[in-house]
C-alpha cells in the first residue's frame, strides 16, 4: 500500500513539475534560448503570491492571475528590449545572459524578502481526501489539477489560435515567417512572455504547497531541464509525461534511499540524452536544433 | 501596385552579388526576371522583399520608400515573396501554413481568403489537414503560392516558379497566376523555363553577373535572335 | 614577456590581500583557458566542465585525508582520474551538439556531484578537511601562487601547441563545419575526445591544487555550476577561441569581482549579474576583439 501512496505523491508533484517546465520548454523550443533565469521567475511568482497572501489575506489560488500577468509583462519587455538583441547569435550568449539575470533577480529577491524560507499557510493545507489508508491532500490535488489544466490550455493556445500558429511558424522558419508578414520579433516577445507567465503561475502553485527561498531558483531551473529533456523539447504532452516520470522516479528513489533522488534524476537525464536525444516523446514539435 | 527599384546593390555577408539594378513593375503588370544560374536573381528578389539587406539604392512601393522596412512591414504594404525552395513550415499542416499567411487579419477576412486560395488550387482543399511534408512538389508550390496569397498582396514576387514541377502542374500554376493578375495584382517572377515564362509575361529584365544587361517587351525578346541564343537554347 | 616577468615577480610586491586576488585570477585563467580548448577551439559549449574541477579537488582531498597520501602523489593520480573518465564518457557525450551537449555535460556534473555527496569515502555531504600546509603564511601563499601560475602556463602552452599543430587544424575544421570535416576524412570523434580529455585533465589539475590551497572542500561548492558559468564569462570576455583571451578575461573578472565584493557586499550578485548581462549585450566577441577593432580604427584615423 505504501508503494501506492508513494506513487500518488509522485504523480501529484509531477503535475507541478510539468507546469514548471512548460514555459522553459516553449522558450527553448521556439527561440533556442535556454533560460537560466527560469527558476528565478518561478520564485518571483511564488513571492507575488506570498506577498498578496501575507498583506491582504487573499487565497493563493486567487493570486494566479496577478502573478501570471506580472510575469507576462516582465517577460515581454525583457525579450523586446534585451533578449531580441542576442537571440539567434550563438548557443551560449543567451545562456550566460540569462545566468546573469538569474543572479540579479536572486539579489533582488534577497533584498525584498530576505533569505528565510517562506510558505503560505492556508486553512485547508492539512486536510486530505482519505481513501482507505491512502491520503490525497486537497491542496496538492488542486495544485495538480490547476497545473495540468493550464498546461492543456497552453496546448490549445498553440494549436487553435492565430498567435499560436504564428509562434509555430516562426519556430520552424523565421525568415519564411517574416516573408508572410509575421512580425517575428514581436512573436519572440510574446513567446517569452507566455513562457514567463507559465513560470509565474507555477511559482504561485509552488508557494501554495511548498517552502521556498531566493536560493531555490537553480533547483527549479535544473528540474525544468530534466523534465524537458525527458519529455522532448517543445512538446507539451512531453512536458506532462516528463514531469510525471521525473516526480514518480524521484518519489520512489527518495523512499528507497533518500540521498539518491537527484542522482537518479540526472542519471535518467544523461541516459535519455545519450540513448534517445529527442526524449520520450520523440516527435518534432517546434524547431529542432 | 507599382514597384520602383533604383541603383540597388545587395549580397551575402562580405560578398556583393548584385549592383546598380534598376527595374520597375507597373500596376497589374507581369514582369519576368531571367538570367543564368548565379546571375543574382535570388539576391534581387530577396533585397526587394526585405529578407536580404539593401546596401545601396532604393526600393519603393507606389512611390513610398520601403528600403529600411523589415520584410513583414513590406508584406503589410502589399509586397509578398514566395522564396526559392518554397520554405513551407515543415511540421505544420496545409491549413496551418495558409493560416500563417493571414496572421494579421481577422477571422472572417481570413476565411474568405482561404476560400479564394482553395478555389484557385482545389487540390489543397483535400490536403488541408495533411502535413506539408506529405505533399507532392506541385502541391507544395501551390501551398507556397497560396500562403503568399493569404497575405492579400498587391505585388507578388515568385522565385523559381517551376523548379522540379511537371509541365502539366506548371500550367495549372500559371493559369492561377493569370487569374490573380486579372484581379489587379502585379507579378514579378523568376524562372528557369524562360520560354514559357515569357509567353505569359508582359515585360522582362535580363540579369547577368549581378547587373541588368537587357530589358524589353517579352514578345520582342522572344523574337530577338541574340537573346534566343543565350537564354532559350536556340542555336 | 613583460607580463610574464611581472607575474613571476608578483609575490615580491603584492600584499596578502592582492596575493589572494591574483592567485584566484591565475586559477581561473588556467581553468578558463582549459575550457577554451573545448568551448572555443571546437565550439562545444561544455557547460558542465566544472565536473573535472570538482573531481580533481575531491580526488586529491580523499587521497590525502583517507589514504594519507602526500600532495605530490595525490595530484597526478587525480589528474589521471579526470583524464581516464573524460576519455571514457567523451565519445558518447560528444555525439551531442549545441544545447544538447551543454545539457549533457551539465547532467554529468550534477550526477557526479550527487554521487560524490552520497559516498562516505569522499566525505559525503559533510566535506573534507585537508592537512594544513607547513610553513609561514607568506611562504604558503607564494607556494600556491606559483603552482597556479605553473598550471596556467602549462594550459597556455598546451593551447599554443594545439593551435600550431594538425590537431588544431582539425579542431578548427570541426568548428567551421563538422559534417564537412567528417566527410573530408577527419576523425572527428577522436579529435574532439582528445581536445576534451586535455581540457578535462587541465581543469582537474587546477581542482587538485585548489583543494590543498583552500584546505576544506565540500561537493556542492566544488561542483557548483556557477564556477562553469564564470569560466564561460571569462572566455567570452577575453574572446572565444583565442589563446591569451581567457587569461586577460580571468584577470579582468577577478579584479572586478574583488572590487564588487569589497565595496558592495549585499549587492554583489546584482552587480556581477548586471556586468555579465552588459558583457553579453555589448562585448559579445570579447575585449580582445573589441580592442583590436578600436586599435584599427585609431590607426586608420592617425594614418589619414
Amino acid at each position: 500500500m505504501v508503494y501506492v501512496q508513494v506513487l500518488i505523491n509522485g504523480l501529484l508533484l509531477g503535475g507541478l513539475y510539468a507546469c514548471m517546465a512548460i514555459g522553459f520548454s516553449v522558450i527553448w523550443g521556439v527561440m533556442s534560448i535556454i533560460n537560466l533565469a527560469h527558476g528565478s521567475m518561478i520564485i518571483m511568482g511564488a513571492y507575488i503570491t506570498y506577498w498578496i497572501w501575507r498583506d491582504y489575506g487573499i487565497d493563493p489560488f486567487a493570486t494566479i492571475p496577478v502573478s501570471g500577468a506580472a510575469l507576462f509583462c516582465f517577460g515581454f519587455f525583457l525579450q523586446k528590449y534585451l533578449l531580441n538583441r542576442i537571440v539567434a547569435t550563438s548557443v551560449f550568449l543567451s545562456l550566460i545572459f540569462t545566468f546573469g539575470l538569474d543572479m540579479v533577480l536572486t539579489n533582488v529577491h534577497l533584498e525584498l524578502f530576505q533569505a528565510d524560507l517562506r510558505a503560505v499557510h492556508t486553512g485547508y493545507a492539512t486536510s486530505s481526501l482519505v481513501i482507505g489508508s491512502l491520503f490525497v491532500p486537497y491542496a496538492r490535488l488542486a495544485v495538480f489539477g490547476t497545473a495540468i489544466a493550464l498546461t492543456l490550455f497552453l496546448m490549445v493556445l498553440m494549436n487553435r489560435t492565430r498567435i499560436g500558429n504564428a509562434i509555430k511558424a516562426t519556430s520552424f522558419d523565421v525568415e519564411a515567417a517574416e516573408l508572410v508578414g509575421i512580425n517575428t520579433k514581436q512573436v519572440y516577445s510574446i513567446t517569452f512572455a507566455i513562457g514567463a507567465m507559465m513560470a509565474g503561475i507555477a511559482g504561485s502553485l509552488v508557494a501554495t504547497v511548498h517552502q521556498f527561498s531566493p536560493f531555490g531558483s537553480v533547483a527549479f531551473t535544473t528540474k525544468s531541464f530534466v523534465v524537458v529533456i525527458l519529455g522532448g523539447l517543445g512538446s507539451i504532452p512531453g512536458a506532462i509525461a516528463g514531469g510525471l516520470v521525473l516526480a514518480v522516479a524521484e518519489a520512489y528513489t527518495a523512499y528507497w534511499q533518500p540521498g539518491y533522488a537527484e542522482l537518479v534524476s540526472f542519471g535518467l537525464l544523461l541516459a535519455v540524452l545519450v540513448v534517445r536525444r529527442r526524449g520520450l516523446f520523440g516527435k518534432r514539435f517546434y524547431a529542432e536544433l | 501596385m507599382r514597384l520602383d527599384v533604383s541603383g540597388l546593390a545587395s549580397g551575402y555577408e562580405t560578398l556583393e552579388v548584385v549592383r546598380d539594378v534598376d527595374l520597375t513593375v507597373g500596376e497589374s503588370e507581369w514582369v519576368a526576371l531571367v538570367g543564368a544560374v548565379g546571375a543574382g536573381k535570388t539576391a534581387v528578389m530577396g533585397a526587394i522583399a526585405g529578407s536580404l539587406p539593401v546596401r545601396r539604392g532604393r526600393v519603393a512601393l507606389d512611390g513610398v520608400d520601403v528600403t529600411a522596412l523589415p520584410a513583414h512591414e513590406r508584406v503589410r504594404r502589399g509586397l509578398t515573396l514566395v522564396p526559392e525552395g518554397r520554405r513551407l513550415f515543415a511540421g505544420m499542416t496545409v491549413g496551418e501554413n495558409l493560416a500563417a499567411g493571414a496572421s494579421r487579419v481577422r477571422g472572417r477576412e481570413a476565411k474568405s481568403r482561404v476560400e479564394r486560395v482553395l478555389e484557385l488550387f482545389p487540390v489543397l482543399a483535400e490536403r488541408r489537414r495533411q502535413q506539408v511534408g506529405t505533399l507532392s512538389g506541385g502541391e507544395q508550390q501551390m501551398c507556397a503560392v497560396g500562403r503568399a496569397l493569404m497575405t492579400g498582396p498587391s505585388l507578388l514576387l515568385i522565385d523559381e516558379l517551376s523548379l522540379g514541377l511537371a509541365p502539366v502542374v506548371l500550367d495549372g500554376l500559371l493559369d492561377a497566376l493569370v487569374n490573380v493578375r486579372a484581379e489587379g495584382t502585379s507579378l514579378l517572377v523568376v524562372d528557369q523555363d524562360v520560354e514559357t515564362l515569357l509567353t505569359y509575361a508582359d515585360r522582362a529584365y535580363v540579369l547577368r553577373s549581378g547587373g541588368i544587361v537587357m530589358s524589353g517587351i517579352a514578345s520582342s525578346l522572344l523574337a530577338d535572335a541574340s537573346f534566343a541564343r543565350e537564354y532559350l537554347g536556340v542555336p | 614577456m613583460l607580463a610574464a616577468g611581472i607575474l613571476l615577480a608578483g609575490p615580491a610586491f603584492l600584499d596578502q590581500y592582492w596575493m589572494r586576488v591574483v592567485t584566484f585570477a591565475l586559477m581561473f585563467a588556467a581553468m578558463s583557458a582549459a575550457l577554451n580548448i573545448t568551448a572555443g577551439f571546437i565550439g562545444y559549449p561544455a557547460f558542465g566542465d566544472v565536473v573535472w574541477f570538482g573531481l580533481g579537488a575531491i580526488a586529491t582531498g580523499t587521497l590525502m585525508v583517507k589514504a594519507n597520501w602526500p600532495f605530490v602523489a595525490a595530484v597526478p593520480v587525480s589528474v589521471l582520474l579526470c583524464t581516464v573518465l573524460s576519455a571514457l564518457v567523451g565519445p558518447s557525450l560528444l555525439r551531442l551538439r549545441g544545447h544538447y551537449f551543454a545539457i549533457g555535460t551539465l547532467a554529468l556534473n550534477e550526477a557526479t556531484r550527487a554521487l560524490v555527496q552520497n559516498l562516505d569515502v569522499t566525505g559525503g555531504g559533510s566535506g573534507l578537511a585537508l592537512p594544513i600546509t607547513t610553513g609561514s603564511v607568506e611562504s604558503t601563499a607564494r607556494f600556491f601562487y606559483y603552482l597556479f601560475l605553473g598550471a596556467m602556463a602549462l594550459t597556455v602552452l598546451v593551447s599554443l601547441v594545439i593551435v600550431r599543430t594538425r590537431l588544431g587544424y582539425g579542431l578548427r575544421s570541426i568548428r567551421a563545419n563538422e559534417d564537412a570535416a567528417a566527410a573530408a576524412g577527419v576523425n572527428t570523434t577522436l579529435l574532439k575526445t582528445i581536445a576534451w580529455t586535455l581540457s578535462a585533465a587541465l581543469i582537474g589539475l587546477t581542482g587538485a591544487i585548489y583543494a590543498y590551497w583552500i584546505s576544506f572542500i565540500e561537493p556542492p561548492a566544488v561542483f557548483d555550476i556557477g564556477i562553469s558559468i564564470k569560466m564561460f564569462v571569462i572566455v567570452l570576455l577575453g574572446g572565444v577561441g583565442t589563446v591569451f583571451g581567457p587569461v586577460i578575461g580571468a584577470f579582468g573578472i577577478q579584479l572586478l569581482e574583488s572590487q564588487v565584493w569589497g565595496n558592495f557586499l549585499g549587492y554583489n550578485l546584482l552587480i556581477l549579474g548586471g556586468i555579465v548581462m552588459v558583457i553579453v549585450l555589448f562585448l559579445p566577441r570579447g575585449v580582445v576583439a573589441f580592442a583590436r577593432s578600436r586599435a584599427r580604427a585609431v590607426a586608420a584615423l592617425l594614418s589619414r
